[in-house]
């Protein structure tokens, strides 16, 4: 679950607790006033109802009529004698019962104890539809006055009404808690979400910060306090990846370019005795093999030089016309070369939504791809191969396609093709192999500016690469990346082995 | 023409000197550090210094300035590992002529010397021409009235020289200042000598004598000299 998602959860349950409890103290005190007025009411008019008793009073049947008459004025419908749903009345002989209430159980005992003494029953309400109250002990004399009878009057009202009340109350009070939890959830997520906003920021401009644009540092300024730690470690570990990231490309180019003097010296020593008349036959041929060698170590100074090349040296992008000529001249270079053999070469370039601004590609970083995929159609693709290259635009890339018709690509082959010093079989039985550093480094190069390199099968047969150069200039944001003899050297005589 | 290479690896320097005396018109002296090599740079007469620019001693920007302070216009090469497009840009503000980086392709490195050492005879036609004399610089043969014929190494780089300056009069001293290396131990006649030699095989047979001794102060290559 995601951070926001925990927050809102935690104050979701935090809310529903508290609100719940809320809720519960609410309805418990208005339950509870509820019944302290009822009992008020109930102890009142069983007061005014005693009152018309006078315990001392010698009662007959007429006098308790009247009296009871006058209860019933006094409490209208909610007084009556017995087994009466809203009264009932127990009889008490001395100790015998003489009646009892169908549903009080322990009305008996209650009455024995609070025989006398004016009180409730029943404290604890639930399970009973009414209260009741002792009004008075009396005696109604019987025929014989002298052994008259007692009599206890209990005063009872429905608490249905109440308990209804108290039912809808809790009813409404529920649907209300309900409702405001729901909305509660809903205003965490959404607080969840507008607090972590600045996080998310943060996160986006750390997603900008890729391995060529480590000089980045996030800003700080402005920046909430809860966030300015992260924000410093971010910034402290960007410094500490940048230097040790520093700090092994300036030892790679400075091997390569210590490599430069040496690879010159040998490279130098052949050309000269390919220059003395006296070198000739298979001195001479020798010579030249040796020379091929030396090429391809200059090819790979060269290209550990462009690779090791900070972001600050990367050369800015070039206009589409200049993209443009440079594939064109390198597919040019790479046609000439296969003219001995039966392959054919396609160029096939569309000028439709040609952008105004820059290709993010640098001319030699330009040459270098096309030549090598243009290559690596050439060299594995048969000696009748049909090469086609097309350079397209859209809005956001150029698009240079080398598709060819050749044997293709084994699909086990396919998902290590970018990887270094990979060469896929056919080229690991030829001599002029290379070292399967090609693609690896055309796709560097291509992600350094801002763009990519990818495989894709040809149908019905073949392989087809796809570079796609970012339009735009060095600051646009990245995807979710001379003469001929000079750029020839920058290959190798007979190009880098691809891949 | 005499080319001055400084370069401090001994081993690549000693192929440069190899492969660019391959061409008959040159001749090497090389220096391999940079105390040396200025040292050369500004008391010998070259018509081209290819500078390696990491030197011990004194580093090749330095040198470079010097010469120019100096007034000395010898066309300079840079040749160097560092080859990036500021390095190019410090070297020839600093006053090169030319840059080259490492590894070269040795036939790159001479055609821009012979294009180097052209330029400052004011030449920009490869074939130099005296009346029906031609001399091919790329391809070092010399023809005259259409018959071609092979010279000596250094009978060639006499008359190469000779035609650079064609018309001018070339004293002796610069013809050995010129035409040898260091090394070499210049006899005062020799010079003599090798312009007979070619004497005899450019203007023998031939009525127009191109090849003009001017007493007393050295020679001139032209199809007549009025001064004689």
């Amino acid at each position: 679950m995601s951070l926001g998602g925990r927050l809102a959860l935690i104050a979701f349950a935090v809310q529903a607790v508290l609100l719940t409890a809320l809720a519960t103290v609410i309805y418990g005190a208005t339950r509870n006033a509820l019944y302290d007025s009822f009992d008020k009411s109930l102890v009142a008019n069983a007061e005014s109802l005693a009152s018309l008793v006078d315990p001392e009073e010698e009662h007959d049947d007429e006098d308790e009529e009247a009296e009871v008459e006058l209860a019933e004025e006094i409490m209208g419908d909610r007084f009556s004698r017995q087994w009466e749903p809203d009264l009932f009345a127990v009889y008490i002989d001395g100790d015998d019962l003489l009646a009892k209430a169908p549903r009080l159980a322990d009305v008996p005992a209650f009455v024995a104890e609070h025989k006398g003494h004016v009180g409730f029953f029943g404290d604890d309400h639930e399970g009973l539809d009414y209260r009741a109250i002792v009004l008075a002990t009396f005696r109604l004399p019987e025929d014989d006055p002298t052994r008259p009878r007692p009599i206890t009057v209990y005063y009872s009202a429905s608490t249905g009404e109440l308990a209804k009340q108290l039912r809808s109350l809790g009813m409404a009070m529920g649907a209300l808690c309900l409702l405001c939890v729901v909305v509660s959830g809903f205003l965490s997520l959404l607080v969840a979400h507008m607090g972590l906003a600045p996080l998310r920021r943060l996160a986006g401009s750390i997603a900008l910060i890729h391995e060529h644009r480590l000089r980045r540092r996030l800003e700080t300024d402005g920046l909430q306090p809860e966030l300015l730690p992260i924000a410093r470690s971010v910034n402290s570990l960007l410094g500490r990846v940048e230097r040790a990231l520093e700090t092994e490309r300036r030892f790679s180019a400075d091997a390569a370019h210590e490599l430069r003097t040496p690879v010159a010296t040998l490279k130098s020593g052949i050309q000269a005795a390919l220059l003395n008349p006296a070198t000739a036959g298979g001195a001479k041929e020798m010579y030249e093999r040796l020379l091929l060698d030396v090429d391809r170590l200059e090819g790979l100074c060269d290209a550990l030089l462009l690779v090791t090349k900070s972001a600050d040296e990367i050369p800015p992008a070039i206009p589409a016309e200049d993209w443009i000529a440079e594939i064109e001249a390198a597919v040019t270079a790479i046609r000439t070369g296969s003219e001995a053999g039966n392959a054919t070469f396609v160029l096939e370039i569309s000028r439709k939504h040609m952008p105004g601004e820059p290709v993010r590609s640098d001319a030699v970083t330009t040459y270098r791809i096309a030549a090598n995929l243009a290559g690596n159609a050439l060299r594995h693709g048969g000696s009748d191969v049909r090469v086609r290259v097309s350079v397209t635009f859209d809005d956001i890339h150029a698009r240079l396609v080398v598709e060819d018709d050749g044997p293709g690509i084994a699909p086990d082959d396919a998902a290590n093709l970018f990887k270094r010093f990979f060469r896929v079989e056919s080229s690991r039985a030829r001599s002029d192999g290379g070292y399967g550093l090609g693609l690896s480094i055309c796709k560097t190069l291509a992600k350094t500016q801002g763009g990519n390199v990818r495989f894709e099968p040809n149908t019905p047969r073949g392989s087809r690469f796809v570079w796609l150069a970012a339009i735009g200039g060095n600051d646009a944001p990245a995807e979710p990346a001379g003469a001929e003899s000079a750029k020839q050297i920058a290959f190798g005589a007979s190009g880098l082995s691809i891949p | 023409m005499r080319i001055l290479v400084v370069e401090d690896e001994v081993r690549l320097a000693e192929n440069l000197k190899a492969g660019i005396e391959s061409v008959p018109s040159f001749v090497v002296d090389v220096s391999h550090d940079g105390e040396d090599g200025q040292h050369l740079a500004l008391t010998e007469k070259y018509d081209a210094i290819v500078l390696d620019l990491m030197l011990p001693g004194i580093d090749g920007l330095s040198i470079l300035r010097t010469i120019r302070d100096s007034g000395r216009d010898t066309p300079v090469l840079i040749l160097t590992a560092r080859n990036t497009t500021e390095d190019v840009i410090r070297g020839l503000d600093f006053g090169s002529d030319d840059y080259l980086g490492k590894p070269f392709e040795m036939g790159e490195l001479l055609a821009r010397i012979k294009a180097l050492v052209r330029r400052s005879f004011h030449q920009t036609d490869p074939v130099l021409r005296v009346a029906d004399l031609t001399i091919d610089t790329r391809s070092h043969v010399v023809s005259r009235a259409d018959k071609s014929f092979p010279l000596p190494a250094l009978e060639y780089r006499l008359l190469e020289y000779l035609g650079m300056r064609a018309g001018q009069v070339v004293s002796k001293e610069e013809l050995l200042e010129h035409l040898y290396d260091y090394n070499w131990e210049k006899f005062s006649n020799v010079i003599e000598v090798y312009v007979s030699k070619l004497r005899s095989r450019i203007d023998r047979g031939h009525a127009t004598q191109l090849i003009h001794t001017i007493r007393g102060q050295g020679y001139v290559l032209a199809e007549s000299w009025e001064g004689q």
